[in-house]
């Protein structure tokens, strides 16, 4: 049977979120990103601000000397979370194959859906509409038999748009690209294969596996099908998480531990969150702490009883960092790391099964508030200050 | 410091050091022994700073005194050596020398000064027969946790009233808790006291010494327990803190009693436990008219069933255990007899007692897993 992927990407997925709260924001140039006179990176930036060369991952002193009238924003990452929680309920409803590669873009294998769908077309398009519709956001999709075309096509297609390369033509729609387009193909590749005398996807494909193995090795053997618009490995359904991991790098070293404590609260917070979505319970808590010298040093800690509690992780890594830092040391980075993850076979605790079981369900509450309101619309109180800073 | 004494009677004592002695000591002299020689006997001690130990035996004490000596070495020289008389000599520097016969070893010693000063035994407050404290610590030792985050489950909770004693211990998971009757001489209120794991299972080491009807002496101060038994006392620092409310976890209302052969539930157990899920260690019991089905599953290996008959008519039943800790429990709990497993859903605790009822009353309960 006949692959059917989609590949959806968000189109300046926060910037467009920020033009839903603000209208006046429309058609300037908008920069989602660290603080500008800070370090750190441009997260989105809107068209506008792309015509004077920014682009995301951009150190955002470079984008405010690119683009100095730009509005740059600090982002609200807790709403970009409940809209791209929004959009995956959407793709839900076309597929139960869904993966999410990042907040704002998704895979979607629609094979052996067309009686269902009425065609992969009719489908990409009722899901633009609806996507639009429901967050009024736009978003570009990419349709063809592999996901490395579909991602292609997706980008030729934006912004607003759909782009379906037809079975067997997979080829034919490569060929006049630069090789660039290719993922994997970067900033180090890209010369190289220019000096080959091999500038679009289509001199790729007549120079042939042979002599793209022959110079490049394993890397050309790879590069070949690629080229043909074949995907290398089967496409990957949901596999659960090894471990689940959150940290964050202060925009100023700090040695407030007020304030590291109320991250340290904040980030188990999220870590908890995110193993409850993923139904799994952690039976060892990490700590991560970098220093303002860039040492960096982690602690595990293995429970008895796996969890999933915010307070129950927080607690332990509160005692870890407690232990590990010595109350001057100016810190740069910190985080909290769960791995060990189990599914819910778990042993009941005869003294805690009744204080956690209340805990368990106040935090499914809590959840549910954060899903329509945002993850900071409800916090533990020891997280709480953190924004005032 | 010189004397002489035999080895049988030493190697005895220096066995009970043995524990105590701390492995990977930061501090030195705490992997020493001190060696204390006076009023025809010598005295032994060892200590790690949570636990210590006083022992000694009876020798010839040609001259008084004392020294430190390594102790793992020194146990080591005295098991290789004859069943004869052993010279101990303090030299100088520390040094000790230590003649068998024709052998004779010379150990680097320390200043007995740097030894930490063991506190001094106040009297006794309650004595116990040492066969009744034997058998509690056996039957409740395996269900105190290891994990150290949770101190103050590290110990067993022993309640002494004037006409009856238990002991209970428990991981959060599991507990087990042993009683009996007994008058206990000396008491006018109920004391309780936690006593840590590793003193527990020094105690134990030696309880299995002890003569019959011997007594153990207990007794404490604000930060240390003391148990005596002759010439033996073992100091345990206490543990603090609030040991769980117990009593409101023992189960009430399992109303689904069941009759089982302890040896056959045992190896049923043991035989399904080669295929249950090894890192929940999960196995499902089931419940059914006229029998019980233990059974595992695990994704990489495959599944297991066994059928106990059994007298049983209520509804059909289903719950999980993780097989390690009813085994824990089976595998202390006194022959020939037959178990009495109490129930109630797939999420309240179970309960086990030994199905003859004997001078102790011992019963174990296990919290269930989701299964």
């Amino acid at each position: 049977m006949l692959r059917q992927i989609l590949h959806v990407d968000m189109d300046a997925f926060f910037v467009s979120v920020e033009e839903l709260a603000d209208p006046s924001l429309k058609g300037k140039a908008v920069v989602v990103g660290a603080d500008p006179d800070g370090r750190g990176v441009v997260a989105a930036a809107s068209y506008e601000a792309r015509k004077f060369g920014v682009h995301s991952a951009m150190p955002i002193g470079r984008a405010k000397k690119l683009c100095p009238h730009a509005i740059f924003l600090r982002g609200h990452h807790a709403k970009y979370r409940e809209y791209s929680q929004k959009i995956y309920e959407v793709f839900q409803e076309f597929t139960p194959v869904i993966e999410m590669v990042s907040i704002d873009e998704a895979y979607l294998d629609l094979t052996g859906s067309e009686r269902l769908h009425g065609g992969i077309l009719s489908a990409a398009d009722r899901l633009i509409r609806t996507v639009k519709k429901r967050t009024g956001l736009n978003c570009s999709v990419g349709a063809s038999t592999s996901r490395l075309v579909s991602k292609i096509a997706s980008d030729q297609a934006k912004p607003h748009g759909l782009l379906y390369v037809l079975p067997g033509c997979e080829k034919a729609f490569l060929a006049p690209l630069p090789v660039r387009r290719m993922p994997g193909i970067g900033k180090v590749t890209e010369p190289e294969l220019l000096s080959l005398g091999i500038a679009t996807i289509g001199d790729l494909q007549t120079y042939g596996a042979e002599r793209l193995k022959k110079r490049f090795g394993k890397y050309g053997e790879w590069l070949f099908p690629k080229s043909m618009g074949k995907d290398i490995e089967a496409y990957a359904y949901e596999e659960e998480p090894k471990s689940i991991s959150h940290e964050t790098t202060f925009p100023v070293d700090t040695a407030d531990g007020e304030e590291l404590e109320r991250t340290l609260s904040y980030i188990s917070q999220l870590v908890a969150r995110r193993l409850r979505e993923h139904r799994m319970f952690a039976r060892t808590v990490g700590l991560k702490l970098r220093n303002h010298r860039f040492k960096t040093i982690t602690r595990d800690m293995t429970l008895d009883e796996p969890t999933h509690l915010d307070s129950v992780i927080f607690e332990h890594v509160l005692r870890m960092f407690n232990a590990a830092w010595d109350g001057q040391e100016k810190i740069r980075l910190i985080g909290v790391r769960t791995s060990n993850l189990e599914n819910s076979t778990v042993q009941i605790g005869l003294f805690s099964s009744e204080k956690h079981e209340k805990l368990d369900r106040v935090l499914r509450a809590a959840d549910r508030v954060r899903g329509r309101y945002g993850f900071d619309a409800l916090q533990l109180a020891r997280s709480l200050d953190r924004e005032k800073k | 410091m010189e004397l002489s004494v035999e080895k049988s009677l030493l190697l005895k004592e220096l066995n009970l050091t043995q524990g105590v002695v701390e492995k990977k000591t930061t501090i030195p002299i705490l992997s020493n022994l001190l060696l204390e020689a006076g009023d025809s006997s010598l005295r032994i001690s060892a200590t790690d700073l949570e636990l210590g130990i006083c022992c000694g035996c009876s020798a010839k004490i040609k001259k008084e005194g004392s020294g430190t000596i390594p102790a793992k070495r020194f146990i080591e020289i005295v098991r290789s050596l004859p069943e004869k008389e052993i010279k101990l000599k303090l030299l100088e520097n520390h040094w000790v020398q230590v003649t068998c016969e024709r052998a004779s070893f010379k150990l680097v010693g320390m200043a007995k000064d740097n030894y930490p000063t063991l506190p001094a035994l106040p009297d006794a407050i309650v004595s116990l027969p040492a066969d009744v404290l034997s058998t509690m610590i056996k039957r409740t030792i395996f269900s105190i946790s290891s994990e150290e985050s949770r101190y103050t489950l590290n110990g067993a909770l022993l309640i002494l009233k004037p006409d009856n004693v238990a002991m209970v211990a428990t991981d959060g998971h599991r507990l087990a808790l042993i009683e009996r009757d007994l008058e206990v001489a000396g008491l006018k209120n109920e004391l309780r006291i936690l006593i840590p794991k590793k003193a527990m299972a020094e105690l134990q080491r030696l309880l299995a010494e002890a003569e019959e009807d011997a007594k153990v002496g207990l007794s404490k101060d604000e930060s240390h327990l003391y148990f005596s038994m002759g010439h033996r006392i073992l100091i345990s620092r206490m543990l603090t803190g609030q040991f769980p409310n117990y009593e409101a976890v023992l189960p009430r209302e399992n109303k689904l009693v069941i009759d089982v052969d302890k040896s056959e539930f045992i190896t049923a157990i043991r035989r399904v436990a080669l295929l249950a899920d090894q890192r929940s260690r999960a196995i499902r019991v089931k419940l059914s008219e006229g029998q019980m089905e233990i059974s595992s599953s695990s994704g990489e290996f495959g599944e297991a069933q066994e059928v106990l008959e059994i007298q049983y008519s209520g509804d059909p039943m289903q719950v999980g255990f993780n097989y390690e800790y009813l085994l824990d429990f089976l595998n202390v709990v006194d022959d020939g007899g037959r178990i009495r497993l109490e129930l109630k859903d797939e999420q309240s605790a179970g309960q086990m007692r030994s199905g003859d009822e004997e001078a102790f009353r011992y019963r174990y309960v296990v919290m269930p897993m989701r299964v």
